[in-house]
């Protein structure tokens, strides 16, 4: 920051509005402080449009909004870094902000063997890191997903990664426990954890080999029964008899012969007509 | 004695698309002609078969951003135009041709065809939705809810943000058909262990699964997908049969692609002399659909080559199919009797929109099935989920498998490279919107209309169109246009009220663009 040059914390919010209102900055009423600090031109560090290593959306073209739809043009905030980039003349809607202040990583189940994880570390967790154990040690560490699960020999394994990126796909197994801690790894093997995911299950990918059944009444005043007894009703118990294995059932073609197909509404069955002149 | 059921559902989505500021919206048209093509003509055929005493069972989803279009004035009063349109367009076609000649007859065809949608939408005052709660309370059609927007329930953060869908979408369920839903189509198919649990707090009694979502359950099920399951907390789920799919879904085996049905891309919206057609067009001036169509699909020929098509063979060929499709369920069936030493039932869920708008002979299929099904046989009953959970038997308990029915079966659909940056904004909202609703217990006024607002723009995000959009490509700048717009709003509200600064006039604004839901309770989200 230049020697002279106010920052954002020399302003109140209220200011910056003002300011906002006589630049007549679009969405001013709906940006934080340093969002206007930043639509205004004024942080220095973090110019308009600019801030994000990703080009912001549509208004990355100043003063092309070709779209039909009402089209907001100037970008006071910019966009996450995963966005894909933008092309000229097309309305993609209003920018979003590029973060949202939080240390987070989020783990989603894509299918039996991958998932996907994103994360944010702008809550103040690394520089807390950085204040305790020195620019030097954040320097010299290597970032990682630490992947917790079960049937690993310690418990984890680490994933080296581009914090940069903010996310990543992770090749993983099915039926299995994971939760995903990013984290720097110092030179002597030492762990900082940032951020922590939610526990979550990969599905399974083949018939289940447990055969014991559970049977279960259903009655015609289930919800009454439901309402008297908490969810939970009678059970009877019934025969084993294994007929699904006898038949054989081949699950995995079946889950081949499904992924020809494309579901969705009007909108997408548009590209996958059955049928006709395809 | 029948010795098995046959439970056709149709799932009728079409995301929340409502553009006041324009004249005409290109994504508008999907609203249009899934009216005209798809829900006029089943609604046509069922009340056909009521009115003849045929015994038939549909379950049906509308889902509740459906319902909001049906029942919004601004779109109705557009598709009544935009069906007027097309009768005056078929009547021109009609005069243009000479007595005797096959496209005349076809036009005259498609000019009765739009008089009676018209008479229709006459005859319910623009309310379809009254049209298909008529069938319901006669026992015709169950209908289903969904989740509000279509969201995918897996891919959301949070229990409040799937909670909210779900009771949503049965409120507003409740809105338009007077009564609680017994049933739920999960978007997609998307189902992950637990879903069960918001469903049956909303008082949901089942929903639908894919078929490896129930086949690859925990225990494995007995049955497989031919007889229901219940959850472990008593909410039953219905596996999708694979056959059925196939004969009708598969583009090498179903029978769409019969060469004596309506060719989809031959269209006058397309073929017919620009300046003739211009005033049916957009108003970009842009050729697109029109559902007028005089080509049938021939063969794999190009589209020039394509031959005139003739309605009576085509519904002839529609009956037949009918037939087949009617023997092939009777020996599945059979088979499946022989085999589980219990009644089977076959639930095949097809998209609605399949039938009539991309398969134009499929409502004339379904009504020629029904037909068959009543007359020529009793080994088949045509039934609903519900009226099988009603005998009052026991089900077999498992844990149904993480699943969809999109793409490979999980949900690489929704998430993958072209839509994943979505996610970050989404769930950040969703926690934002529960912080909210925790802040605000009991707000009012103002308050709670931007509160209410708020709502409404995070399940308008969450649309699982969108995501899904990105990835087939087709009408992506839109579909990400809706994405950020939705939660750019969301996000200005949310810091207009952690603020207190509410904007009035914007909040106004939004209430007008985004004015779906009008019961919609923030509160949800606690």
């Amino acid at each position: 920051m230049a020697k002279g040059k106010r920052t954002v914390d020399d302003y109140t919010r209220a200011e910056l509005y003002r300011m906002a209102c006589e630049a007549k900055v679009k969405y001013r009423s709906r940006m934080r402080k340093v969002e206007l600090f930043r639509a205004l031109g004024l942080g220095e560090e973090s110019p308009p449009a600019a801030a994000a290593p990703a080009a912001p959306p549509a208004a990355a073209v100043p003063g092309v909004t070709a779209a039909p739809a009402a089209a907001p043009s100037s970008t006071a905030v910019p966009v996450a870094g995963t966005e894909p980039a933008a092309g000229p003349y097309l309305d993609r809607g209003a920018p979003l902000p590029a973060s949202y202040g939080l240390d987070r990583i989020e783990a989603m189940v894509r299918d039996p063997r991958w998932i996907h994880v994103y994360w944010e570390l702008d809550g103040g967790h690394l520089d807390e890191v950085r204040a305790r154990r020195g620019g030097a040690f954040v320097e010299a560490a290597a970032w990682v997903l630490r992947v917790h699960t079960e049937r690993i020999e310690g418990g984890f394994y680490d994933v080296p990664v581009d914090a940069g990126a903010r996310s990543w796909y992770l090749k993983v197994e099915p039926e299995r426990r994971y939760r995903v801690v990013i984290g720097l790894v110092g030179p002597g093997g030492e762990f900082e954890a940032l951020a922590a995911s939610r526990e979550i299950v990969t599905p399974r990918e083949e018939m289940s080999e447990r055969l014991d059944e559970e049977w279960m009444l259903v009655r015609a005043d289930f919800e009454k029964l439901l309402e008297f007894m908490g969810g939970r009703v009678v059970s009877v118990p019934g025969s084993v008899t294994g007929v699904l294995e006898r038949r054989r059932l081949e699950l995995p073609r079946l889950v081949q012969f499904l992924s020809g197909r494309v579901p969705g509404s009007l909108s997408g069955s548009r590209a996958i007509r059955s049928g006709g002149a395809d | 004695m029948a010795i098995g059921d046959f439970a056709l559902v149709l799932h009728a989505h079409l995301p929340y698309v409502r553009h006041p500021e324009h004249a005409d919206f290109f994504e508008e048209d999907w609203f249009y002609e899934a009216v005209i093509d798809t829900y006029i003509p089943l609604l046509e055929a069922f009340e056909r078969l009521a009115a003849d005493g045929v015994r038939f069972r549909v379950t049906m989803s509308l889902t509740p951003t459906l319902c909001e279009m049906m029942a919004d004035e601004l779109l109705m009063s557009r598709c009544v135009r935009r069906t007027d349109r097309l009768r005056e367009l078929a009547e021109r076609e009609a005069a243009a041709y000479p007595a005797g000649h096959a496209h005349g007859a076809l036009a005259r065809h498609y000019l009765d065809a739009f008089g009676r949608a018209r008479a229709l939408l006459d005859r319910t005052g623009h309310r379809l939705l009254g049209a298909f709660r008529a069938l319901q309370d006669a026992g015709h059609l169950e209908i289903l809810t969904c989740a509000a927007t279509h969201g995918l329930l897996p891919l959301m953060a949070t229990d409040e943000a799937r909670r909210a869908q779900i009771e949503i979408g049965c409120r507003n369920y409740e809105k338009h058909f007077g009564r609680r839903p017994r049933g739920l189509w999960l978007p997609e198919c998307a189902y992950s262990p637990g879903l069960e649990e918001p469903l049956r707090t909303s008082g949901v009694r089942y929903f639908f699964l894919d078929t490896h979502g129930v086949l690859f359950g925990d225990p494995r099920p007995k049955y497989g997908v031919f007889r229901p399951v219940l959850c472990p907390n008593g909410v039953a789920a219905f596996g999708r049969d694979v056959e059925s799919s196939v004969q009708v879904w598969s583009s090498e085996h179903g029978y769409p692609g019969d060469p004596a049905y309506r060719e989809f891309y031959r269209d006058v919206g397309y073929d017919a002399d620009y300046a003739y057609v211009r005033p049916y067009l957009r108003s970009d001036g842009l050729r697109g659909q029109l559902g007028i169509k005089y080509h049938r699909v021939t063969g794999r020929v190009p589209l020039h080559e394509k031959e005139p098509y003739d309605l009576a063979a085509a519904r002839e060929r529609a009956a037949e199919h009918a037939g087949n499709f009617l023997f092939n369920r009777q020996g599945q069936l059979r088979h499946l009797r022989t085999l589980l030493k219990t009644r089977p039932v076959v639930v095949s869920p097809y998209d609605a929109e399949l039938f009539g708008h991309w398969w134009y002979e499929g409502p004339m299929f379904l009504e020629f099935l029904f037909r068959k099904l009543h007359h020529d046989q009793d080994e088949i009953d045509s039934t609903t989920p519900m009226e099988i959970l009603d005998r009052g038997e026991a089900h077999q308990v498992i844990e149904p498998s993480h699943s969809s029915w999109g793409d490979k079966g999980y949900m690489e659909v929704w998430l993958n490279r072209a839509n994943d940056w979505i996610y970050p904004h989404l769930h950040a909202a969703e926690h934002h919107m529960a912080e909210l609703a925790r802040r605000f217990p009991r707000a009012e006024g103002i308050l709670a209309r931007a509160l209410n607002q708020a709502a409404r723009e995070l399940v308008l995000a969450q649309a699982s169109d969108w995501a899904f959009i990105m990835t087939t490509g087709t009408t992506v700048p839109y579909a990400e246009k809706r994405t950020r717009d939705h939660l750019s709003r969301f996000h200005g509200l949310y810091l207009q009220l952690t603020e207190d600064r509410l904007e009035e006039a914007w909040l106004a604004e939004l209430e007008g663009k985004d004015n779906l839901f009008s019961e919609i309770d923030y509160r949800l989200y606690a």
